[in-house]
């Protein structure tokens, strides 16, 4: 008897179990709330498995309504019950704590990448990736000539560079490889604050998270800007700068930088990333 | 051993429970002070806490379709494939084997999050242990997938494409080599068998005897949700140690070590075995590091990572048997460090 009552209580768990992920998945999916987690093309994926892992809490049910003893109910290799707690720990975390992106905090953790990330932007119109991706790998054997009508060409040819979620990585691509062809354009760019004990006193960095995949495999892309200001700053804050690109040193390397001439203190954007 | 196996991951549950604990005792204030004022914006009062959770479930909400499609596959092979079939299927000689193992992932390309269940699975069906596990390295980096990112993250050094995939193919092929000379068994823990009819729990299941296909169904989604449940555990885990290397490591703390070779590769494949990303992903971060470690160091992260991670060992340990999963550690670890220093000496030498 006690032997079922166990068995009952760990099909009940593991129904729970199956529940919690499938309503938090589809949840996650339907507020948009996914975008601080995992790259949003992979939004069909995780809502596919939110069907499957319901399907399997019916299953789960259907099993143990008709009694029908699962294996598993014999405690598993290597835990047993402990095991179901595991599982615990992740759905309590995302039902009782609030979702909220990656923040400044994190950012200490990660080294900013000041210089070219070497990815062609994916995000841009589709017919811009070829090309994004022939002009900046200037060693490679790809005829030069095809990129010239592309996005990088009027980039080129801008006098204002705006800085958007779509071309920030094909933008940074561009001024670290190619810093002379911006030197004296104006730029106007959306990201937060990042300090530390690199910096200048009168330097900051402008930083935008850039995630892959996951939030796991995040990296911390964007441009120093230098700024009289930037004393008043506060770490992690979100802000537009707008300015010139000019060189400036930093860690003994010359480096393009934001001269920045205004900023203006932001909301957080609804989706903090850069996905590529 | 096999006690030693349960102790081990008994161990590794209590240390697990006792940190969460801890993180519960800050949830559990965050819940009932926290909230509104994280709500109105004030980050700063847990920061580390909300970091850690966008970090541990972006890792399993990344993770968990792909270990269902890997526990489906298994499942399906279990319900609806024969043992005869795949002994059928197979190449009789051994390096044949070897070598389509080594070039399946190119058919199927599956991420290194699923494979540990498909893996056990195959061997349980009687395809040899070298093919299965040179399978469960070769596939998740050997495939098309894998190739457009890493050529994406590296557009400016196109070769770093083909070097790692050579490295890649390379070194599943001469493990799984070792290991058929190694192993005869099938290396897997004894209580792996307890989901086949005979589990001894005295019931008869659905799935037994001569099913019909609705039976098999059933017992597919039964199988898959077992597993799910068993394999899913160390995935948490694992899932949650990296989350916490993330959220409380610095990666400035690598550039310290720096160009040196073979301390630089190193610690790129210890990085690589916390960090636990994706293998489609990783490239990107190798590519971060671009300036600052050589590019043999940078292969071996992107070689060893989805060959060996947290996450899959600890999977592994509780599909096959110990003294099996060090020893694949040990092959995997000192094969890829050693390529990678061939390469570092090719690169540098010109």
């Amino acid at each position: 008897m006690r032997e079922k009552t166990r068995q009952l209580i760990e099909s009940g768990l593991r129904a729970l179990i199956l529940l919690g992920f499938a309503v938090l998945l589809y949840r996650l999916v339907d507020s948009g709330k996914i975008v601080y987690y995992v790259n949003p093309k992979y939004a069909v994926l995780v809502k596919g498995a939110a069907l499957t892992l319901f399907v399997m809490f019916l299953a789960q049910v259907f099993r143990t309504a008709r009694r029908d003893h699962a294996c598993g109910g014999h405690g598993l290799p290597g835990g047993g019950k402990w095991g179901y707690i595991a599982f615990m720990v992740p759905l309590l975390m995302a039902y009782f704590l609030p979702d909220a992106p990656l923040d400044a905090g994190m950012a200490a953790n990660k080294r900013p990448v000041f210089n070219a990330r070497i990815a062609a932007p994916a995000a841009g119109p589709p017919a811009a990736q070829p090309e994004g991706a022939g002009s900046v790998a200037p060693g490679t054997d790809r005829p030069a000539g095809t990129a010239r009508p592309s996005p990088v060409g009027e980039l080129r040819k801008a006098s204002i560079i705006d800085v958007s979620d779509d071309n920030f990585n094909l933008v940074m691509s561009e001024i670290y490889l190619f810093p002379d062809e911006y030197t004296g354009k104006g730029i106007t760019m959306l990201g937060f604050v990042d300090r530390d004990e690199s910096f200048l006193p009168n330097q900051f960095g402008l930083v935008r998270y850039v995630v892959t995949c996951c939030s796991a495999d995040a990296t911390l892309g964007g441009m120093i800007c230098e700024y009289n200001h930037a004393a008043g700053l506060k770490k992690g804050a979100w802000i537009t700068v707008s300015g010139t690109i000019q060189k400036g040193w930093y860690e003994q390397r010359i480096l393009p930088v934001i001269k920045v001439t205004s900023h203006k203190e932001v909301e957080a954007p609804r989706s903090p990333y850069i996905y590529q | 051993m096999r006690e030693l196996i349960r102790n081990t991951s008994k161990t590794a549950i209590v240390l697990f429970i006792l940190s969460c604990a801890y993180l519960l005792w800050h949830l559990l204030r965050l819940a009932g002070l926290g909230r509104p004022l994280v709500d109105a914006g004030i980050y700063t009062v847990n920061v580390g806490i909300l970091n850690f959770k966008t970090v541990f479930l972006s890792i399993l909400i990344e993770a968990i379709p792909f270990v269902i499609i890997g526990v489906f596959i298994s499942a399906v092979l279990h319900n609806f494939v024969s043992e005869e079939t795949i002994r059928r299927l197979l190449p009789r000689s051994r390096y044949w084997s070897i070598l389509l193992a080594c070039l399946l992932g190119v058919i199927f390309p599956v991420c290194e999050c699923g494979i540990v269940p498909v893996a056990r699975r195959l061997v349980m069906k009687g395809v040899p242990l070298y093919s299965a596990v040179t399978f469960m390295l070769a596939a998740p980096i050997i495939n098309p997938v894998v190739a457009s990112s890493t050529a994406m993250a590296f557009a400016g050094s196109p070769e770093m494409v083909w070097l790692r995939l050579g490295l890649a193919f390379s070194v599943s092929c001469l493990t799984g080599l070792m290991l058929s000379f190694i192993f005869h068994g099938r290396e897997l823990k004894a209580d792996a068998d307890r989901h086949h009819c005979g589990c001894g729990c005295g019931h008869h299941h659905q799935h037994c005897g001569r099913p019909s296909f609705a039976g098999r169904v059933g017992g597919t989604l039964q199988s898959a949700c077992d597993e799910f449940f068993e394999m899913g555990k160390y995935l948490v885990l694992g899932a949650f140690l990296a989350a916490s290397a993330q959220t409380f490591l610095s990666q400035g703390q690598l550039i310290g070590i720096g160009w040196e070779s073979a301390s630089s590769i190193l610690t790129m494949m210890a990085f690589a075995f916390i960090l636990s990303v994706c293998s489609s992903a990783d490239a990107f971060i190798a590519a971060s590091f671009n300036n600052v470690f050589t590019g043999g160091s940078l292969l071996a992260f992107m070689v060893f990572g989805p060959m060996v991670d947290l996450k899959n060992t600890l999977m592994l340990i509780n599909a096959f048997r110990l003294r099996f999963v060090v020893l694949l550690t040990f092959i995997v670890a000192f094969l890829v460090f050693s390529g990678a220093n061939m390469i570092n000496s090719r690169l540098m030498g010109g």
